[in-house]
Order: C-alpha cells, then structure tokens, then sequence
C-alpha cells in the first residue's frame, strides 16, 4: 500500500545541517496500523509527511498504491491527496466554521455536490458519534470532541490511508484511550490503513499490528506486535517499551 | 449656538464629503490592499509559493509608499490625479493620494493579519489538496476575517485624518471644515464642535468595526 525507499531529508538550521531522515525504507501493506514511535525529534513526523508530500524527500522513492508520488504532476498530487486523510496532534479545525462545514471542508476543496456533501458530512459524524453537534463552533468543544470531527473531516473523502501525527499527544489519558478506538475503528470497520505517529508506548500498543522504532532518522527496528515472545533489541526500543528501564 | 445652526448646511455638505471620500478610499484600498497583503503573505519567505526577490522588491515599495507624508504624497502625484479625474483639485481628486496611501497601509494589516492564521490549518488544507487559491478563499479569508475588518476599521479612521489635509486641493470634509472656520477663521466654538463631531464619528467608526469583527469571530 505504502512503500518508503531509501527517504533522505536534510535540513539547513542555524546549528548545521540536521539530517531528519537518514535512508528510510519501510513497507506498510494495505488495511494494516502501522506505528512509528520514537521520540522528539527522531523525524517520524517528518516521514509520514513524506507520504502524502507535504514534506518533499531530498531522494528516494514514495510509492502509494504502486503510484510514484513525487514524480506525479503539482495537480494530479493534490487529487491524489485527496484520498489520503491526515490528523494532527493540535486538530487543525477551521475556528470560524461549524463541525459541519469542518467536515465538508475536503469534499468542498473537490466540489462535491452539494446533496452528496450533506450525506457524507451526516455519514462520518455518525461514525465518530458526534452528529447532535454539527452546527455549533470548534471552540465549544473539548479537544476529544475536536479529535473526533478531525477523524470525521479526514474520513469524509472515503479515503484509503489516514495519517495520524500524535493523534493522542494533548490528550488527557482517558480521552486517549477514546480517540484511539474511533482509529481502531476505521482501520478495521472502514478497512482504512492506518499510519500512526507517536511517543506513546500505549497508543502504539492499543492499535497498531506493526510498530517501528525510530531515532535520529534511521528505523532502528521493526516490531510484529502479534508476536508476544519479542524482545526489543536496541536500547531506545527498550526504553520504549518498559517504561524506560535500561536507558 | 447660532452661529452651527448658521453652519449647519456647511457642516452637512462637509460630512457629506467626507463620507464620500471614505467610501471610495476605503473601498479602493480594500479592493487593492488585500490582494496585494495577500500576495505579500504568500511569496514571503517560508509561505506557500515563497518568491524571495519579488518579496523584497515589494516590500521596500510597500515601506516607501507608506513614508511619505500624506501632505508631500499628494503634491507629487498630482499629474498622475489630473491623469485619472482630469483635475488634480477638488473631492474627486482627493481620493486618489488618499487610496494610494491607505493601500500599502491596508495590505501590510492584512499581511499581517495572515500571519497569525493557525499554520496548522494551512497544512490539513494542503493535506486534503487544497490549491493555494481555495487556500486563500476558504481558510485564510475565513480564518482571518474578524481581523481584516480590523484593519479596515483602524485605516477608516485614520484616514479621518488624513483627509483634514485634503482642503489644501479644495478636497473638503469635516477636517477640511475645522481647519477653515474654527482655525482659519479664529472661530474656536466652530473648531471644538468640529472635533468632537470627529470624536464621535471615530467612536462610531470603531465600535461599528467591534461590533462586526466580534460577529464574525467564531474563536472564543
């Protein structure tokens, strides 16, 4: 579904030359949750945006769907796009529109017709059980309720992959247990293949089948989560992994 | 007492002028100022379509159109007035230096305006596909609203200002009206009623401008 190749990313600070992403590869097939965690500043956030190219690799190659996303045309990328939702760590909604027009937003971007707009604006609410607060404002609602329409902005495009940049991350513990369910649903009810970015042990835990650990922008190890005899074999997976014992 | 009410169809005609010099100042700067903020917000370094020389040259032009002194500003673009109204005297004439010098004015607000729009929803607007101008039209217009009717309002009034200085092209208004009854003429009760009915004008100004950033203001 997504194959990273050899991702290069560099970028010029006033400290230096800091390379973000050092020779990722990394393959994550279609309807999985795949995890990247690691900590600050280790570029797993700088990677998922290299899926949907808001962040444009130096070199290598990003397959979606068996398409090359960076040799594709400025206008086939952003229809491409489109069929990629994303999440965000502080929400990103339109202050100065309603849940509702929050949720269109995607589909007004493609011109959707307006009848069609209504039904899937109606549709994704459902899913994220926020439908009696269509019409008011994001500031009336608590950063789970907002997290809850961005998922239902980013699904209303019925798209394949979702995105999510520590979803969980300004979120009070119990909320995040209910933001990662609604994930969990989308990746195994609406069968959308799920890229989750995190620090947290536990989010990565509670959702994903596959999780990565990365620092400093290499992919340290590749962890089947099925597998319950593993043992993490470096030492920022261990840290990671139990609580940070042994770092 | 007698003398305003001996005045008032002066005071009248005055207002008259002043608000139709504001209504074609204001909607010409607007017309040109927030494409132009606009454009400055997004060729500046770091923004959506970054053009570094161009940035550079327009924001010097922007910074040299807003030092001159209105009163010099007007003076020497009177051939470019007597260009476009086919007199460099009179109302008419005046809206042109005015426009010309609330514009840079106008755009640099909305620059700055824009600025502050999350950077967050600019990205999850990128992230669905949006192009730059739904960008501009769905999220920057809309997230930065309330504040570009700030800076509408901060201009209307000091543009009540400016425009005392249009009597010296035969501009008229209200400030026009002050300076030659109540100073020229040593008339100070005229001056003083003349202020504070620029006083209250600025109040409505600005409270009509409160009143609908506050409407249109969805944050809190």
């Amino acid at each position: 579904m997504i194959e990273l190749k050899n991702i290069n990313k560099t970028y010029q600070t006033s400290a230096g030359t800091l390379k973000a992403l050092d020779n990722v590869s990394v393959n994550i097939g279609a309807g999985k949750a795949f995890g990247f965690i690691g900590l600050s500043g280790a570029g797993k956030s700088t990677l998922l945006r290299c899926v949907n190219l808001l962040e444009r690799p130096d070199s290598g190659k990003v397959l979606v769907d068996g398409e090359d996303m960076m040799s594709l045309p400025h206008a086939a990328l952003l229809r491409r796009r489109r069929k990629i939702g994303m999440i965000f760590q502080h929400y990103n909604l339109l202050a100065n529109c309603t849940v509702f027009d929050n949720v269109a937003f995607p589909l007004s971007v493609s011109h959707t017709p307006k009848a069609r707009i209504k039904e899937r604006v109606e549709q994704s609410l459902d899913i994220v059980s926020l439908s009696e607060r269509a019409g008011d404002y994001p500031a009336k609602l608590s950063g789970g309720q907002k997290q809850r329409v961005a998922i239902a902005r980013a699904i209303s495009m019925d798209p394949k992959i979702l995105l999510c940049d520590e979803p969980t991350s300004a979120l009070d513990p119990h909320t995040t247990t209910v933001i990662l369910q609604y994930i969990k649903r989308v990746n195994s009810e609406l069968g959308i293949t799920v890229v989750l970015v995190t620090h947290e042990m536990e989010a990565a835990r509670a959702i994903c089948d596959v999780v990565s650990v990365m620092e400093h922008g290499k992919l340290v190890e590749t962890i089947d989560m099925s597998d319950k005899s593993f043992l993490p074999q470096s030492d920022i997976a261990r840290h990671l992994f139990c609580n940070g014992a042994g770092i | 007492m007698a003398r305003l009410i001996e005045l008032a169809p002066q005071i009248n005609k005055a207002l008259f002028q002043t608000f139709y010099m504001m209504f074609w100042t204001l909607g010409i700067a607007a017309l040109a100022g927030i494409p132009l903020g606009t454009f400055l917000y997004l060729i500046r370094p770091g923004s959506i379509m970054e053009k570094r020389l161009v940035y550079l040259v327009l924001d010097v032009t922007v910074n040299v159109v807003r030092s001159f002194p209105f009163l010099i500003l007007m003076v020497a673009i009177m051939p470019f007035t007597r260009f476009i109204v086919g007199s460099s005297l009179g109302t008419d004439a005046v809206i042109v230096p005015l426009s010309i010098s609330a514009t840079p004015d106008f755009a640099r607000l909305v620059e700055q305006v824009l600025l502050d729009v999350n950077r967050g929803v600019i990205e999850m607007a990128k992230s669905v596909g949006a192009n730059t101008l739904q960008i501009v039209l769905k999220v920057l217009y809309r997230e930065g609203r309330s504040g570009i009717v700030g800076a509408a309002t901060m201009i209307s009034v000091s543009f009540l200002s400016y425009s005392t200085v249009a009597g010296l092209v035969g501009g008229g208004g209200i400030g026009d009206f002050a300076i030659r009854y109540g100073y020229y003429r040593y008339e100070p009760m005229v001056m003083a009623f003349t202020v504070v009915l620029i006083i209250v004008l600025v109040q409505i100004i600005q409270t009509l401008g409160r009143i609908l950033a506050r409407v249109l203001d969805k944050r809190i």
